[in-house]
């Protein structure tokens, strides 16, 4: 079977993932390589500036009236008031669409995909379940100790902070251990860091949890084919739900009819009652039918 | 009601795009940038005294037209690597010299060659002859200037009176970069027994280990944790040494003490941590090099700690704030 072209959407969000990335990085390295005699007419800032992340880590000071955190400005929680909102509506869209740091580790993971197909997100069930917990402790973790010192202690060992700064030759040898780690490990597990340590992923995916518009399977016309599972950078079995609530969705809308999903009209992005009918009355053997009825389709459409 | 994924990722840009030039209008957007650009005096022109030591040659020249090839042949820096050569490095080419050269030198330099306002202080500053002698020749210093110039010109191939030893440990990296014409400190860092150089300043004695500091290898990136691991130093006495609670040891960086110690009337970073850490392990210190200050804790820390000579005593004495 061929491989089916990448769609207008696909090709959108590769087009906004590394136009934020490049932003990024360039406007973080401009004064960098000023230095080094390259002058770029491009704006300048810190990192933590443009990181809404900081936004909530220095929450707590400017709660108490301490101020910004040293390196956070006002401009990080203007994004995280931003981000907040487009989450309240669409879910986590900036972790699918516009983060670079998951930019940097699904593009990694191209490449493992491509050089450990048979490796690649191979991690066991019960691990995986454990290790989705984690990034809730890293940001209880980081929120309560950057109240307590009063700087960005995160920083220290953040890997998307070292990937930016790499340049300047100041980052903190933790940081670049982590960033190691985290590209290795993006051969091999997709979204490593997003599934599993990122606490700003934490925060957003319990927000997304309420968000107004979610993706959602038209269970009468679902055929079971589970492709939108497979798509799931994520790991989410999207198959088995009426509408996705996982904090792990990231609503990069792989997953959607039109992209992933075969069947049109079957999972889209809407609000409650978008879809006739939200529970499964389909039997199983009827669903693995359309399923390879569905298959049979689009191997004749390519 | 259903929406395309599309619409939702155009609101969400169109969101954040409206708030960002909204609060980039109400003046309330502020991302940290980095504006390293001088400001504009009266003339029109950048200011010289702003002339930062981070600054590269290039950016001199870009600033100030002042040519890079110019400021190579005035400080002895190959003119290979001149154009990324910082400002602040300058001292490791004179490492040893009568007089101390260092960024203030060059914001006399410029304002010299430039011929514009500069403020020479109680005239302690003193240029290499290579830079007078290229001011004079393709600058356009004012009368008064060039009166400056014939009695604060020092040649930086002699060394200091008295300072045999005064730039034991100092050959730095960046020293590699000096012309052989022009740079003092090009000289053998072995020694460390200087008693003191023409301005008063002097390599440090009483090595334990004979070792240039100069191997101690810490930048602004560098946790405590690091420096502690790496140089055995006791978590205890650094902590103490720059006021550090136990949670600040574990997660600062040395560049952070520079927030810690905003108010200090002298800057605090990481030079202080590689003094500090040079005078505690008892490596080859070269004081000369630049002036380089500690808190009161930290020099209370290496005093009790013992084996400082008596220069590094009287040094630190007067680099204490």
């Amino acid at each position: 079977m061929k491989r089916k072209p990448a769609s207008k959407l696909s090709i959108a969000r590769s087009v906004i993932q590394l136009g934020v990335f490049a932003f990024v990085f360039l406007g973080t390295n401009v004064a960098v390589l000023a230095k080094r005699g390259v002058n770029l007419p491009f704006p300048s800032f810190e990192v933590h500036g443009v990181c809404p992340f900081g936004g909530v880590e220095t929450l707590y000071a400017l709660v108490t009236g301490a101020g910004f955190v040293h390196k956070t400005q006002a401009s990080a929680v203007i994004l995280l008031l931003v981000v907040l909102t487009s989450t309240l509506l669409f879910g986590a869209v900036f972790c699918g669409w516009f983060c670079p740091f998951g930019t940097f580790q699904e593009f990694i993971g191209k490449l493992g995909k491509r050089l450990f197909p048979k490796l690649y997100n191979r991690v066991p069930r019960r691990a995986d379940h454990v290790l989705r917990y984690v990034r809730y402790a890293v940001l209880v973790f980081i929120v309560v100790m950057t109240a307590r010192v009063g700087k960005l202690v995160f920083e220290t060992f953040d890997p998307y902070a070292a990937l930016m700064n790499v340049l300047t030759g100041e980052v903190p040898t933790l940081a670049l251990i982590a960033l190691g780690i985290v590209a290795v490990a993006s051969l091999f597990i997709e979204r490593p860091f997003c599934r599993y340590f990122c606490p700003f992923g934490a925060v957003l995916g319990l927000v997304g949890m309420v968000s107004l518009f979610r993706p959602r399977r038209n269970v009468s016309t679902c055929i079971g084919c589970k492709r939108c599972d497979r798509s799931c950078p994520m790991g989410i079995e999207v198959s088995g739900k009426d509408a996705v609530r996982d904090p792990g969705c990231i609503s990069c809308y792989r997953c959607m009819s039109g992209q992933a999903c075969p069947k049109p009209d079957t999972i889209v992005l809407g609000t409650r009652g978008a879809l006739p009918g939200q529970t499964s009355t389909m039997p199983g053997s009827v669903q693995a039918m359309h399923a390879h009825a569905a298959e049979t389709e689009v191997s004749h459409e390519n | 009601m259903r929406i395309k994924p599309a619409v939702a990722i155009a609101t969400t840009i169109a969101l954040a795009v409206v708030v960002i030039f909204t609060t980039q209008a109400l003046g309330i957007w502020n991302a940290g940038a980095k504006d390293r650009t001088p400001g504009v005096g009266a003339d029109g022109a950048y200011r010289v005294a702003d002339l930062k030591g981070s600054f590269t040659f290039a950016e001199i020249e870009q600033y100030y037209s002042v040519p890079v090839a110019s400021l190579a042949e005035a400080f002895g820096v190959d003119e290979i690597q001149a154009a990324s050569f910082q400002s602040k490095n300058v001292p490791s080419n004179f490492a040893g010299a009568a007089h101390a050269v260092n960024n203030d030198t060059v914001k006399v330099f410029v304002a010299f060659y430039l011929g514009s306002d500069t403020d020479l202080g109680d005239g302690s500053t003193y240029l290499p002859a290579t830079a007078a002698a290229v001011i004079l020749r393709d600058g356009s210093p004012t009368d008064e200037q060039r009166t400056y110039l014939a009695s604060h010109t020092f040649d930086p191939t002699q060394p200091a009176a008295n300072g045999a030893g005064a730039s034991g440990g100092a050959n730095t990296g960046s020293a590699s970069t000096a012309n052989s014409g022009s740079g003092g400190g090009a000289t053998d860092g072995a020694s460390g027994a200087g008693t003191g150089s023409g301005t008063g300043t002097g390599s440090g004695t009483g090595s334990k280990t004979g070792e240039s500091a100069t191997s101690i290898e810490l930048t602004g990136g560098n946790t405590f944790m690091e420096v502690s691991a790496n140089y055995g130093i006791p978590s205890d006495d650094l902590s103490k040494a720059f006021g550090l609670t136990a949670e600040q040891y574990a997660f600062y960086q040395l560049k952070d003490l520079k927030t810690l110690y905003a108010d200090s009337p002298q800057s605090i970073g990481a030079g202080s941590v590689k003094l500090f850490v040079a005078l505690y392990a008892g490596y080859d210190y070269d004081l000369s090099v630049a002036e380089t200050y500690l808190p009161q804790s930290a020099v209370d820390v290496l005093k009790a700690h013992g084996g400082l000579s008596s220069e590094q005593a009287a040094y630190l004495d007067a680099h204490t704030v």
